[in-house]
């Protein structure tokens, strides 16, 4: 019996309900007769750019491709050319100097700055294949050839030696610094921030150490140089 | 409640074994992020690899189509980049050209390059190792080393092959020959016909009076011993194949007699009264050639020239007994078989494994050296005839003015005589009136420069001025004879002791003003010293007395009747770069003579960049190798198309004036062909010819720190 009682009291609130809705959408009606404005429009969000571009003597790379849409990791492992020079004919004492621009091509300042992190030197025959009678010859102290490439970088922006770090110019390419002690060292800190549009300049110097030896000949020393540049 | 942990004081925070490294991973990243950009922010990240690579300076040689590298041609296999190659640069046929084509094979171009003789020049030899190791054999004619060792050997061996018709090995001792002895070979004959070992009375392999204890193979192919008169020839079984290796070895006691074993094996024997008896005689040994022709032994071979291969010759004093033979023949590597021979106590031992490598400069007897004496060529081209000749003991100074070589002179026999005199022209009568004189000294005490006399000898002249020389002052002076003595001496201006042990550059100029003035200088390392500094012109006469005559180098006549003369009419010290020019240098002209800084800068100086002599003599050539065979042969080297050795400004002259093997040249590093020609000079002794000459060759090239090298040092030239 008490379920019909609940069931009465439901209907009747229903009724009320109704009754009131009418009277409502009487009210609403009514004004339709009067003057109104509105006004239309969409809300945007927008991000910006944090893109890093390297200049060698190979040519210009990004970050990311240029194309909409590109931007997936904005990292580019395949830029073109050696940043320590191009010369394969190094020979002892004889210096080569590579330069190398990196710049904030995105729209947003960099606050965190731009790092250079240097990995393990290795060493692998290179041999001068064009000879018809020595194809295949190189020299054997592959174990011993990156500790023999005498390296130092200069910042031309800051205007001071990173590798090995000094005030100023760097000092000669010598034994102390080489490509093996430069992995040691890393990273750097190229910029403490750059700013949109900025760039940072390096002066890479690099030869054959004068402890080289006739079993350095043929050999090619090679490092992994990684550019970041944060937020 | 608080979870608490053992070993944590209550208050610590306590972390989870887990959650730690996580939470220290967070802080990382999250400073790793802050420094490179990474974790929620954006970032942008270039990579790439920095290559360094260096370059290769290979060289390669080509003689005769055979290529030599410097280093091997392997990834990873340039170690010294050094070869030692297995060609000659010289042709073995003495009077011929070889052509050496060089290659750099590397990316870096070379920055220089030389080729230089690399040792002292020799006669190739068989070693004797025996205890005594005197007994040294040089080859003589068609004999090769390298050739396979005796088959029966393990491991490496090897042994010279005789050609059957020329080759031979003569021994340097004289022995008295034994009474009681053994012969021992390891042979392959090519050719049953020949004598593998044996002795004469002479050294040669000429006419002796003595011959005997000789083996060899006859037209039957069987084996002969010959001990005084007697033939001991093995038995018809043991006949011996061509192409085959045997050890054979031949005994003879007084007691016994005489004994052949082939292969360790005893063949034959005999004991008759001949073979017990001994011929005395004082002889040599032969190797792969005996006196055998026309000797009074039985079976004879046609030839005593050896047709084939042997190894391991040995001559012993005493019969070895068959277990020696039988321990001999057991040996399986060439080491253990030197071994044993050895603890034979042999007289002599020839294990022929020589190389080549290895020279003999000793006395050979019969082979003096060459009584041409060295020659001084004449570089001025005009014409270039004046060649020097040396005289007495001369010698080499490596370390000669504006890097080149220079000549020493001993002080008392020692000059250099010149070949162009009267009637020639410039020589011919007069002497030159307008004339310098230039050259480099170097000394520590008196003695004279240069000198020109009426005879071409040194001995005492009619005539003589025109005499260059230092005074016991250590002064340079300069003297002309107008009919009566003129000098002018360094000491005018300057009381510097030029005897100081350094190089020195002179300049004499003589001019006549007039018919009866003239004008005398002399300048010391480009400076004006004496002459017209002292108001020294001369009058009365022509500057030069009038004569015809010869230059001398390293010798005048100064030491007669000169004030200010020397202590010696020879010079003790060095002296190079001597030119004679029939003009008056000019204090420029001195200036930039002393200003060339190499051989090849003060040649061009000299035929026509700043003057043309009609003399020119470099003085640079090498010393005569102590070798005496080496003198019989002079050589030219041609590089491309310039005569490096002698140096000249254009082609080599066609027969090689120099009389040595030996010399060091700096060649451009465009490396063309090296263009070796030999030939005789002299008389060749009869003793001397067959002998094989040699002298190590090394060519480089280098850029900077790296450089290359190529050894050739087992080649001859069959004198």
């Amino acid at each position: 019996m008490d379920s019909e009682k609940k069931s009465r009291k439901g209907g009747l609130i229903a009724a009320l309900l109704g009754v009131a809705a009418l009277g409502l959408t009487a009210v609403v009606t009514l004004g339709v007769t009067t003057f109104s404005a509105q006004v239309g429009g969409s809300g945007t969000f927008q991000t910006g750019t944090l893109l890093l571009s390297k200049t060698n003597a190979s040519g210009t790379c990004l970050s990311s491709g240029n194309s909409a849409g590109s931007i997936t990791t904005n990292i580019n492992a395949a830029c073109p050319g050696s940043d320590l020079g191009a010369g394969t004919t190094n020979v002892p004492q004889v210096n080569q100097t590579s330069t190398v621009t990196l710049t904030n091509q995105g729209s947003i300042n960099s606050a965190s700055g731009l790092t250079l992190t240097t990995g393990a030197c290795s060493a692998v025959a290179a041999p001068y294949g064009a000879s018809v009678l020595n194809p295949l010859s190189s020299g054997s102290d592959t174990a011993g050839f990156c500790g023999k490439v005498d390296i130092t970088i200069y910042n031309t922006t800051a205007g001071k030696c990173l590798y090995p770090a000094a005030v100023g110019a760097c000092p000669a390419p010598s034994t102390a610094n080489n490509l093996v002690t430069l992995a040691s060292a890393s990273p750097f800190t190229l910029a403490a921030s750059l700013a949109s549009g900025a760039s940072v300049g390096l002066t890479i110097t690099t030869q054959l150490d004068a402890s080289a030896t006739n079993a350095d000949q043929g050999l090619a020393a090679n490092a992994t140089m990684t550019y970041t540049l944060g937020q | 409640m608080k979870l608490m942990r053992s070993g944590l004081t209550q208050g610590q925070p306590w972390v989870s074994p887990v959650l730690g490294p996580l939470i220290l991973l967070g802080v990382v990243a999250l400073l790793s992020g802050s420094l490179i950009g990474w974790g929620a922010g954006f970032s942008g990240q270039i990579s790439g690899v920095g290559t360094f690579g260096s370059g290769t300076q290979l060289l390669s040689d080509t003689i005769g189509g055979t290529n030599c590298l410097s280093s091997s041609n392997s990834a990873a296999g340039i170690t010294t980049n050094q070869a030692t190659c297995a060609t000659y640069p010289l042709s073995t046929t003495v009077g011929s050209a070889s052509t050496t084509t060089l290659g750099n094979q590397g990316s870096v171009a070379p920055t220089s390059a030389s080729v230089a003789t690399g040792g002292t020049c020799g006669v190739q030899q068989f070693a004797d190792t025996s205890a005594a190791g005197t007994n040294t054999g040089l080859p003589l004619g068609g004999v090769t080393y390298g050739a396979t060792g005796p088959s029966p050997y393990t491991g490496t061996a090897a042994s010279v092959a005789f050609d059957g018709s020329t080759g031979w090995g003569e021994t340097l001792s004289g022995l008295t020959m034994p009474t009681d002895y053994t012969l021992m070979a390891w042979i392959k004959p090519s050719v049953l016909d020949g004598v593998v070992l044996g002795a004469t009375s002479t050294q040669s392999n000429g006419a002796a009076s003595s011959a005997d204890r000789m083996v060899w193979t006859d037209a039957a192919g069987r084996l002969d011993f010959g001990n005084d008169v007697t033939t001991l020839q093995a038995t018809a079984g043991s006949a011996l194949a061509a192409g085959t290796w045997y050890l054979v070895v031949a005994t003879k006691s007084t007691t016994n007699g005489m004994a052949l074993y082939i292969n360790g094996a005893l063949d034959s024997t005999s004991t008759s009264t001949g073979a017990k008896a001994t011929l005395n005689y004082t002889g040599y040994w032969h190797l792969g050639w005996g006196g055998a022709v026309g000797s009074a032994f039985a079976n004879l071979p046609t030839t005593d020239f050896f047709g084939g291969d042997i190894a391991d010759e040995a001559v012993f004093p005493t019969a070895l007994s068959a277990a020696a033979v039988t321990s001999l023949a057991s040996q399986t590597t060439q080491s253990g078989f030197s071994t044993q021979v050895l603890a034979n106590a042999p007289t002599s031992y020839w294990p022929l494994q020589d190389t080549g490598t290895s020279l003999y400069s000793g006395a050979i007897a019969n082979v003096v050296a060459n009584s041409a004496g060295t020659s001084y060529r004449d570089a001025s081209n005009n014409p270039g005839t004046n060649t020097g000749t040396g005289k007495g003991a001369l010698g080499v100074d490596a370390s000669g003015p504006i890097g080149d070589a220079a000549t020493t002179f001993n002080g008392t026999t020692g000059w250099v005589r010149t070949a162009r005199g009267p009637p020639t022209a410039f020589y011919a009568s007069p002497g030159p009136q307008t004339f310098s004189i230039a050259g480099w000294f170097k000394t520590t005490t008196s003695g004279s420069v240069i000198g020109f006399t009426t005879l071409r000898s040194n001995a005492s002249p009619h005539m003589w001025d025109r005499h260059m020389w230092l005074d016991a002052a250590g002064h340079v002076v300069f003297g002309v004879y107008p009919n009566r003595i003129f000098e002018v001496n360094s000491s005018a201006t300057t009381a510097k002791n030029y005897a100081d042990g350094n190089w020195h550059f002179a300049v004499a100029t003589a001019a006549p003003v007039s018919a009866t003035v003239g004008t005398v200088l002399l300048y010391v390392d480009g400076v004006l010293v004496a002459g017209s500094v002292g108001n020294e012109t001369i009058t009365g006469s022509e500057p030069a007395q009038v004569y015809g005559g010869w230059w001398h180098l390293g010798w005048s006549n100064a030491h007669s009747s000169w004030t200010d003369q020397p202590t010696s009419g020879y010079w003790s010290g060095s002296l190079g770069q001597i030119a004679v020019f029939p003009s008056v240098l000019t204090a420029a002209d001195v200036s930039s003579l002393y200003g060339a800084s190499s051989a090849s800068a003060y040649l061009s100086a000299v035929t026509g960049g700043v003057a043309t002599s009609n003399a020119f003599w470099p003085l640079d050539e090498e010393a005569q190798p102590g070798s005496p065979p080496c003198t019989y042969i002079a050589m030219t080297l041609q590089v491309g198309s310039v005569c490096v050795y002698p140096i000249a400004t254009g082609a080599c002259p066609a027969v090689p004036p120099s009389n040595w093997l030996s010399m060091s040249s700096s060649i451009p590093i465009a490396l063309p062909a090296l263009k070796f020609t030999t030939a005789t000079s002299g008389s060749v002794p009869a003793a001397a010819v067959g002998l094989h000459v040699s002298v190590p060759w090394v060519i480089t090239d280098g850029a900077n720190g790296l450089s290359s090298q190529l050894t050739h040092n087992s080649g001859y030239v069959l004198l």
